[in-house]
């Protein structure tokens, strides 16, 4: 058999593979479900709404995260070596990245409030019972 | 006023697909849904003002950025965990088993997955690489030029021709291997 019927032969091969995962695509697009169409539907309609967003209504993710940041680290650097300072430094390390990375902000600021929900309670434990040891 | 009716003629015509694109490629909905909504946003606000023309290669490149930082976020995730769990005792970690991500409920679209041929197309999408997978579904899904396709995956063309094509090989073997089982 020549190269080039042999080169042929898999191209429509590679054309039967492009055709048959498009349609599989296809089909799951137009069978997607109507709750998942009525959320994308809001979703957009949100997105189109931002248009007539105030002006400063673009920075307030950014500015509160940095104010997060910023205080985080300034709870740090003011704060003496203590146990309450070494448990705080994970999380200040993130700070610091997110702080050279502007396009780590609003993922700070997502794992800040996740810190939040999972750790401020334990933490605020953890220090009440370091500073009962301390006396 | 005609901006945003343009703007929404044209996220209409690609939010589905753009919605299966993230859940192929993060494989659960909401966050799917949540990655799509950021690109609608990121799009409208940012570059509503650019040319129409532009708007499909923009919107999928968000996209994918949005797709990478969903994954950098889950790292960065699993990371703060694992410092966490060297300060807690045994006792104080939470119920590995409540942490866990809730299993996506059975939409119907997912129940697709019971048909073989869609698991199998699905399945072999899932096993190329995140830039063979990128280049197949923007040029030969999307419809996109190896030009566009070149600057939403920020690569040159050259590097697109060549995922794609790798792209189209082992999607033939990973699915002549489906219909040979």
């Amino acid at each position: 058999m020549s190269d080039d019927i042999i080169g042929n032969l898999n191209k429509d091969h590679g054309e039967a593979a492009i055709d048959k995962v498009v349609k599989v695509l296809n089909e799951s697009v137009d069978g997607l479900d109507m709750q998942s169409r009525d959320r994308l539907t809001q979703v957009r309609q949100q997105a189109l709404d931002s248009l007539e967003a105030p002006w400063y209504a673009q920075f307030m993710l950014p500015v509160g995260s940095a104010v997060m940041a910023a205080s985080l680290l300034f709870a740090i650097v003011i704060a003496p070596n203590t146990d309450m300072n070494r448990q705080l430094a994970p999380p200040a390390g993130l700070a610091i990245n997110a702080v050279v990375d502007a396009d780590q902000m609003a993922l700070l600021a997502e794992d800040i409030d996740l810190l939040a929900d999972l750790e401020m309670l334990q933490w605020f434990g953890d220090m009440a019972d370091i500073y009962e040891k301390a006396g | 006023m005609h901006t945003k009716v343009r703007l929404n003629e044209f996220l209409k015509q690609v939010e589905r697909k753009a919605f299966r694109i993230a859940s192929i490629a993060v494989g659960n909905p909401d966050d799917a849904m949540d990655i799509v909504q950021e690109t609608m946003l990121s799009l409208v606000k940012s570059y509503g003002n650019k040319p129409e023309d532009d708007w499909p290669k923009l919107f999928f490149r968000i996209l994918y950025n949005r797709i990478n930082d969903h994954f950098r976020r889950q790292s960065v995730r699993q990371k703060v965990m694992r410092v966490r769990s060297w300060f807690a005792s045994d006792g104080e970690l939470e119920d590995t088993i409540e942490q866990a991500p809730a299993h996506s409920s059975a939409e119907p679209y997912m129940q697709l997955h019971s048909d073989n041929i869609s698991a199998s197309v699905e399945d072999s999408l899932k096993q190329l690489s995140p830039k063979q997978s990128e280049a197949f579904l923007m040029r030969s899904w999307q419809g996109l030029s190896v030009a566009d396709t070149a600057k939403v995956m920020g690569c040159s063309e050259g590097s697109v021709k060549t995922h794609h094509a790798r792209a189209v090989r082992r999607l033939q073997e990973l699915l002549a291997q489906f219909n040979g089982c």
